[in-house]
Parts: structure tokens; sequence; C-alpha cells
């Protein structure tokens, strides 16, 4: 999207719309299930993107975030993450959204491991990537990761053994 | 060409393999006609599967979709306002740039003035 012209209002509809759905899982995530509370700061992120002109052309010359997605998740992890913030914020579970069983071990997770399991499995960011929206090295993230999904099972992920050597 | 390790593993089954993924693939494929690593690759990627069932994802529903629409709407209209409108036109980038053309002539001009006063 250039400066100089701007694109009529059904095509960045379009382009907020699929960065919406992009982006509404990991604020949600990162806010511990709360929705009334995630949406906003997920509406913030997406002006900031339509601000900053993160909503570029493509290949297929249609508008889209696709080049500054880590730039968008970014956002909306500054805008939620706890240290901004007075008190760590706790889960909200069973506040808005209607979960499962099998989904309260994960919000029991704290933020950072919480966000970086979730853009792993559900987004499949490389961990340089994940690095990149959470801000911290990608050996942290891989640990953190790890630890969440040790967690989750209650053990190690399984492995070969003879990969646990360096051939 | 090295083996893969534990993490090349993972991130094969987990289909977000780095920047030697094609290497890492045909290994894996070449070791894959092995019985127990074919069992191994089946245990991790159960592993996998029972974590992510615990991962939770959302999509935004239809309210969402109209505040979208009118976040548009309003970033649209604050744009041509910035753009075209004469109480906005300060913060436009062509005034800047007349600003910037209007500093141009008068230095000129200052500088013709100082050039004559120095020839007499």
């Amino acid at each position: 999207m250039k400066q100089e012209s701007l694109p009529p209002i059904k095509t960045v509809y379009h382009a907020l719309e699929n960065a919406a759905v992009d982006i509404y899982g990991f604020a949600v995530v990162c806010h511990g299930g709360a929705t009334w509370s995630a949406e906003p700061d997920m509406m913030d992120a997406l002006l900031l993107g339509l601000e900053s002109f993160w909503f570029v052309d493509g290949v297929d010359g249609q508008l889209s975030h696709r080049e500054f997605r880590e730039e968008l998740f970014r956002a909306v992890w500054d805008k939620c993450k706890e240290s901004g913030r007075e008190k760590p914020m706790p889960a909200r579970i069973g506040t808005e959204v209607p979960m499962g069983h099998d989904e309260m071990a994960f919000y029991h997770l704290p933020q950072l491991p919480r966000a970086a399991l979730y853009l792993r499995t559900k987004k499949r960011f490389s961990y340089a990537s994940i690095a990149l929206v959470v801000g911290g090295s990608e050996g942290v993230v891989r640990s953190e990761v790890e630890k969440a999904r040790e967690f989750l099972l209650g053990r190690r992920v399984r492995a070969m053994e003879w990969s646990e050597d360096n051939f | 060409m090295r083996m893969p390790d534990r993490n090349d593993l993972i991130d094969y089954v987990e289909d977000t393999a780095g920047q030697d993924r094609d290497v890492q693939r045909r290994i894996l494929h070449m070791l894959a006609s092995s019985q127990v690593m074919r069992e191994s690759m089946a245990e991790l990627k159960r592993d996998l599967y029972l974590i992510s069932a615990q991962v939770p994802d959302y999509a935004p529903d239809a309210s969402t979709g109209a505040e979208l629409l009118r976040l548009s709407q309003t970033w649209i209209q604050l744009v041509y306002e910035r753009k075209f409108s004469l109480r906005h036109f300060h913060r436009s980038r062509e005034f800047y740039g007349l600003m910037l053309a209007l500093g141009g002539v008068t230095l000129l001009i200052l500088g013709m003035i100082g050039f004559s006063l120095m020839g007499k």
C-alpha cells in the first residue's frame, strides 16, 4: 500500500479481516482467554498496522499483512504483555470463552511460554520468528517451549535416544 | 552433512524446520527405512499431537467484523481528512512540501540579495 494512493474501503476491510483472523487467537491466549480485554488490544494493533503501512500488496495483488506478520504479532504482544502492568495478568478461565477440561492446563502456564507454544503449535512460527515477536533470544524461546511441552504432556517429548548425542 | 538431532526431529514432525530443512528431510527419509526410526517418529508425532490438542485456538465472531468495518472506515476517513481538509492541512505531507518550497525560495532570495550587496 503506497502512502500516496489509498485503496478502496472493501480492500482495506478484507486485509483487516484476514489479519484479524490471524492474530485473534494470539491476542486471546495472551489475555488468558478473556476476549473482552483482548479485542481492544487487537484493534489497536491493527490500527497501528494501518498507520505504519504494514499492509502491502502481495504477489497476487491483494492487500495483505503477510510481509509484516511478525511486526503485527509483536504489536499485539507489546500491548498485552505482563511487564508493563502492575500485577501479573492471571488466567481468566471461564470468563468469556467456553473451555473444556483439556484447555485448563494450558492456562496454568505463564504468559510467555503460553504465547510461544501457541505460536509454535497453531501458527507454525519458527523459533527465530517467535523470538522476534516476544523479544527474547532463540535459545530462551526454545527452552520455554520445551518446558511448556513437558508441563502439558507430564513428561519429556519422546525422541530417539541416539539423537541426544552430537554426531 | 550432519545427522539430525532431537530438535531437528521435532521440527521435522511439526513441519517447521529451519534453513537446512531439505537436507534434514532427505536424511530422515533415508532413516525412515528403519523400523525403529519409524516407530520413534510415530511416538513423537503422537506426543506433539497430544500437546497440540491442549492448545486452544479462537476465531473472531460477527461483532469483531463490525468493529473491523468501523475501523477501516475511520482510518480511510482520517487519512482523507488529513490529505484534503483545510483544518488538518498542517498535518499533511503537502503542507511540509509547501513549507520546504517556501523556505527554499526565501533562502534563494536572501542569497541573491546578499550577492548583490557584496557586488556593490
